[in-house]
């Protein structure tokens, strides 16, 4: 890859140039860049993003920016592409349509070479369950913004024992009124604050690391 | 020091003025569907059936503040995003009205009292105020105007139109402004005695500063200082964890700040030697654990720490959960709550 188009990949993200990504994407292949480099580039903006993100230097609004150019860039790609780090299943639960947690952290696993097989929002519990067992899922990831599902969170791995697949599959949740105590409560192996957390998180429960709580002050 | 009721008891708190013990806020919300006995749609679009079930709450509980409402959606609906209703569950949006940016400019003010459900709870409140008088103070919430975009269009959606589309964003903004300061009039004329008012965006780990400053602040303002009632008993209401306090607490005509102090970077402790003598807390009970694993013991012990951390002074504390408690909550944790505030938080 040469330095003008490294570059123009890592400029679009960073700065959110919206307009332009798709077109970059679709360049990109044409001129016989393969994904793995392309996802190399993203990594590099995504991880300065994501600092500037923990630092609070922007908030969600150019976090989301930065993953919706990051998707369109990769969108001539999508066909292809395979992440090798794992393989994860996620939604949000039954009667909950909120996924702007959930979006990040499925944006965010795919840049870190993640495969991850995306059930949407008001997603069935054995819907969880069977996907992930169909896949042959490493974690299953469930998110909820409302307390009113929070129990749902427990009834996944209730199902999750039923179907056989507890001890081999990672069970991790997410969503704004979780706390790493209530994680540690209903038996989530782990926990994280936010989208750039659940990439760590991610990674250590890879490794087989249980219960496993990426939050910050105060969670 | 007289006793007081449940009514004056939290207007000293939120004015600074002694108070003979610390008042308590259940957060009740759509829980009211199930301590009345109501199904999901019943209790969302009648007033008669909220009314009851906020007061079969009050019944069982003992609160000093309620907060008469079922879900966030009443004004939403009146602009056309369409609603679920689930037994068991509070209300959830289905489909929102805003699909692309130029719908923001399609936006029309709304009449409270015949769009959407803005009338549910404005008839709740006047009902219940005939029944109990001025002895329990009445907070519904309302969604400030950033927070209502959120209720019209995708969240996701929303926030990339803070960069993308600004202006076609503040055009909704203002709809949404002037439509939010007509249901507080009319709340206020049912019998509130303030709103419990949810700028719920405002917290850096969703927004900047300056885009709150910019799509949130300037309406919230003239939301709050535009409404014909300025008695200042506003609760604002933050579901952030790292809430813009010093810009909320400078607000005009707020009186209290609501937040998920437990789950926050921001405890009580800290906002009190902060803002203590400028707002009136309203916090300090975990509704997401303490309220739903802890028990009876960890609730009392919650309620004493926090009255040891915020309430030296011996007002300007509300004892609250930080958002509305899961419909499922046990009513006797709630009424553990209130004897512990009367255990502890008495003064004589």
């Amino acid at each position: 890859m040469k330095d003008e188009q490294y570059k123009r990949i890592y400029d679009c993200v960073v700065n959110g140039k919206a307009s332009e990504a798709q077109k970059i994407g679709e360049e990109m292949k044409a001129a016989g860049i393969d994904s793995k480099a392309i996802g190399l580039v993203l990594i590099d903006a995504m991880n300065l993003v994501g600092h500037r993100y923990r630092e609070r230097e922007i908030a969600l609004p150019q976090l989301i920016l930065a993953t919706h150019c990051f998707k369109k860039i990769l969108l001539p790609y999508t066909a292809d592409s395979r992440g090798s780090e794992g393989v994860v299943v996620i939604g949000t639960v039954k009667n909950d349509i909120h996924d702007i947690g959930k979006n990040l952290v499925v944006s965010m696993l795919q840049v870190y070479n993640y495969t991850v097989y995306d059930l949407g929002k008001d997603v069935p519990l054995e819907k969880f369950v069977s996907e992930a067992k169909k896949v042959n899922a490493d974690i299953l990831g469930a998110g909820t913004l409302l307390t009113a599902t929070m129990p749902e969170l427990i009834e996944i791995i209730n199902m999750m024992k039923e179907a056989g697949i507890r001890e081999k599959v990672k069970f991790a949740v997410g969503g704004a009124p979780l706390t790493t105590t209530y994680a540690k409560h209903i038996g989530a192996d782990g926990y994280a604050a936010d989208a750039i957390l659940a990439v760590e998180m991610a990674n250590h429960l890879k490794k087989g690391e249980q219960n496993y709580q990426a939050a910050r002050q105060g969670r | 020091m007289t006793t007081k009721n449940s009514q004056q008891r939290v207007h000293d708190a939120i004015k600074h003025r002694p108070v003979d013990r610390v008042p308590v806020s259940g957060m009740a919300w759509f829980i009211g569907a199930r301590a009345g006995g109501f199904g999901t749609k019943e209790y969302a679009t009648t007033g008669e059936k909220m009314a009851k079930g906020q007061l079969a709450f009050l019944e069982k509980t003992g609160v000093d503040l309620l907060h008469p409402m079922s879900d966030v959606g009443q004004m939403a609906s009146g602009w056309g995003t369409v609603m679920r209703y689930t037994e068991g569950l509070a209300p959830m949006m289905d489909d929102f009205a805003i699909r692309e940016p130029e719908d923001w400019e399609k936006m029309e003010v709304l009449d409270p009292m015949k769009d959407g459900r803005m009338h549910v709870p404005i008839q709740a409140i006047s009902m219940m105020r005939q029944k109990i008088g001025q002895t329990v103070s009445l907070m519904p919430y309302v969604p400030s105007p950033l927070t209502s975009t959120t209720h019209v269009r995708a969240m996701e959606n929303v926030l990339m139109d803070i960069i993308l589309e600004p202006e076609a964003l503040k055009k909704g903004l203002k709809i949404i402004a002037d439509t939010t300061i007509e249901y507080g009039n009319r709340i206020f004329e049912a019998g509130a005695d303030g709103l419990l008012y949810a700028p719920t965006r405002a917290s850096a780990e969703i927004v900047t500063l300056d885009q709150y400053q910019e799509f949130g602040a300037v309406y919230d303002k003239q939301v709050l200082g535009g409404m014909d009632n300025q008695d200042g008993f506003n609760i604002l209401h933050v579901c952030g964890v790292e809430p813009f306090f010093e810009t909320l607490s400078n607000f005009p005509n707020t009186g209290g700040i609501n937040w998920w102090d437990r789950g926050s970077n921001l405890k009580i402790k800290e906002a009190k030697q902060k803002w203590g003598k400028k707002v009136c807390l309203v916090a300090g009970m975990d509704q997401t654990t303490t309220l739903m694993i802890g028990s009876m013991d960890d609730i009392s012990n919650e309620v004493k720490d926090t009255i040891s951390q915020g309430f030296g002074d011996g007002t300007g504390l509300i004892i609250a959960p930080g958002c509305e408690i899961s419909p499922n909550t046990d009513f006797e944790k709630i009424r553990v709550m209130v004897r512990a505030a009367e255990k502890y938080g008495r003064r004589a």
